[in-house]
């Protein structure tokens, strides 16, 4: 079953956005562009002399913070204490500050026996300038690293999407039982057939497009697809309510949002029920955001034979909903003895 | 020879009529949406194949073939299935037919001619048929010469008296002739020991009692009592207690 694969690539150990400073690679582009920023800064305060001792003296300072943070930084890592983003940050600037504060000790009090730097009269001056520097800089490098992690999350995130419902869509109980139902209509009702070629190419277009976010009225286009294809298969098993507002609200979401709760709605709310049941859908504007919400009867559970799981769908679908609407949409689950529902609230004011 | 077809997709069965229609020396004997219902013609039309979907809610293929298998004239069962990789495999073992769907005329020929030999019919009689997969969710039981359905949760205990087990369930009780080795290896996971002669329902346990060193096992819903034997007693005390 499909579920083995999908496992293998959510495997997000990489909870933490910092990258990983005990990898040598990333250690020696650290330390490259430390030096860059040192020869900046050394062009920039030179005021006369040899320039090569000034950026000399301030790529060593600079070059032992940088160094010193790293490797402190790979150790906490590896003691497992960069926990959340919230941590990591206080953590990693908290190290920055504390290194810089020792090296500037450091040189400070180097500096008049190797004849050099600043003198004992600026300590104050010297410190505050070096810490300040130290804090826009560690500032400037995490807000560099996180967006890094957002956008590669991103690019995950919606691979893993459209690699789930590609494997729904070959899931090969749909696949077949799909063709079967084709084959037969071919005979009968050829017009019906057609359609329902049509439908599963719609749906095999759309987890295979590249698109990241679509407008909600294709989303539901392709659901009704959907739905039409389970329809001719299922009969009247299977009942689906629309409850839409009048007017199309205009929204964009991430692609593959609707279609597949529908899809497990159907899997294991409608395929096990001898009698089906049905599907609700209901899209309802509430002050600002737009409740979707999509409801199938609970199966009674059998011994020993479950449906397996659908949380990876789930999971998937508020991980984008997340990084879409960053963390302002959420995603509910309320299950009650004799129904399940799943409701997406996303705010109406900002666009995926 | 008659056959019946069930599945619970209406194309896959108008699809499996016509092309029943089109076989030569077969007629429809008719159509079943689920396992309990193809269970029922089975019986009331005797048919001489069954061509069963695998998948169906309620009752699924696999189980409904494991009960038409009991009867006194088994038809030959044709499995149909759109894939089920797990299945597939005991199917060869048993050589028993299946059939891919979408499926194509000269196969379904082919099956139905080799179900025909009667060779074909016996080898589907098997009564542990597919034993080793899913454990059922019914008991089948003969009362008066028509089948009776029992949902296995609905059993309280399997009591073993010489030649049959007593199923006692909410409605009553039936009289199977299955081995109670072979029960206990099949619903191990519900049902426990305790007695050489007696298989309890987890959910239904109620609690323990004893009177003269004699000890019981009693039930939530029902008045009967069921000895303990020494043998079992350390168990049944560590399953009470884990309650």
């Amino acid at each position: 079953m499909p579920e083995n694969t999908e496992k293998s690539i959510t495997g997000n150990e990489n909870t933490t956005y910092l990258p990983d400073f005990c990898n040598g690679d990333v250690f020696l582009r650290l330390l490259l562009v430390v030096e860059l920023i040192a020869i900046v800064f050394a062009l920039v305060s030179f005021g006369g002399g040899s320039l090569s001792i000034h950026i000399g003296l301030i790529s060593v300072a600079m070059l032992w913070v940088g160094l010193t943070t790293a490797v402190l930084l790979c150790l906490i890592r590896r003691q497992g204490w960069l926990g959340s983003h919230l941590q990591t940050t206080l953590i990693t600037i908290s190290v920055t500050l504390l290194t810089t504060l020792l090296v500037s000790f450091m040189s400070l009090s180097l500096g008049p026996v190797l004849d050099f730097g600043p003198t004992a009269e600026d300590v104050g001056y010297t410190l505050a300038r070096n810490l300040s520097v130290a804090a826009i800089l560690v500032g400037l490098a995490l807000r560099y690293f996180y967006l890094h992690y957002e956008s590669e999350l991103h690019l995950q995130v919606q691979a893993r999407a459209r690699l789930q419902a590609l494997q729904a869509r070959i899931r090969p109980h749909f696949l077949f039982n799909s063709m079967n139902t084709i084959a037969s209509l071919t005979h009968d009702q050829p017009d019906l057939a057609e359609q329902a070629i049509e439908n599963l190419s719609d749906l095999f277009r759309s987890s295979l497009a590249a698109e990241a976010s679509i407008a909600l009225q294709q989303e539901l286009e392709l659901t009704r697809s959907y739905i039409d294809l389970e329809t001719l298969r299922l009969g009247d098993r299977l009942e689906v309510n629309w409850r839409l507002p009048e007017e199309e609200p205009e929204l964009n979401l991430p692609a593959l949002t609707l279609q597949p709760l529908v899809e497990n709605a159907i899997y294991h709310g409608i395929e096990p029920l001898a009698s089906g049941g049905s599907i609700e859908i209901e899209i309802l504007p509430v002050n600002g955001h737009m409740e979707i919400s999509i409801s199938n009867p609970v199966a009674k559970k059998q011994l020993g034979r479950q449906r397996e799981g659908n949380r990876m769908a789930l999971e998937n679908i508020r991980e984008r909903l997340d990084l879409a609407f960053s963390g302002a949409a959420s995603m509910q689950v309320i299950e009650t003895e004799t129904r399940y529902t799943v409701k997406l609230i996303i705010p109406l004011a900002e666009a995926a | 020879m008659k056959i019946l077809i069930v599945d619970d997709e209406k194309p896959a069965r108008s699809r499996l009529v016509r092309m029943v229609g089109e076989l030569e020396d077969h007629q429809l004997a008719g159509e079943a949406v689920n396992g309990v219902e193809a269970l029922d013609m089975a019986q009331s039309l005797e048919p001489d194949i069954v061509l069963m979907d695998i998948r169906m809610p309620g009752m699924d293929g696999i189980e409904a073939a494991r009960h038409i298998a009991r009867l006194d004239q088994p038809p030959a069962v044709i499995f149909t299935t759109a894939y089920s990789d797990h299945a597939l495999e005991a199917f060869e073992t048993h050589a028993v037919d299946y059939l891919l769907k979408p499926v194509k005329l000269d196969r379904l020929q082919a099956a139905i001619s080799a179900a025909a030999r009667p060779t074909r019919a016996q080898a589907t009689r098997s009564d542990d048929l597919f034993s080793e997969l899913e454990p059922r969710q019914h008991i089948c039981a003969r009362v008066r010469g028509s089948l009776v359905l029992v949902p296995v949760e609905d059993i309280y205990y399997f009591h073993a008296e010489q030649k049959y087990v007593t199923v006692r369930h909410r409605g009553g009780e039936v009289l199977i002739e299955d081995a109670l080795k072979a029960l206990e290896a099949e619903f191990g996971e519900h049902f426990f020991r305790v007695h050489r002669n007696a298989l309890v329902n987890l959910a239904a346990l109620g609690g323990m009692r004893t009177d003269n060193d004699v000890h019981q096992i009693t039930f939530r819903d029902i008045d009967d009592r069921l000895e303990i034997s020494r043998r079992h007693l350390p168990g049944v005390r560590k399953i009470i207690k884990s309650l």
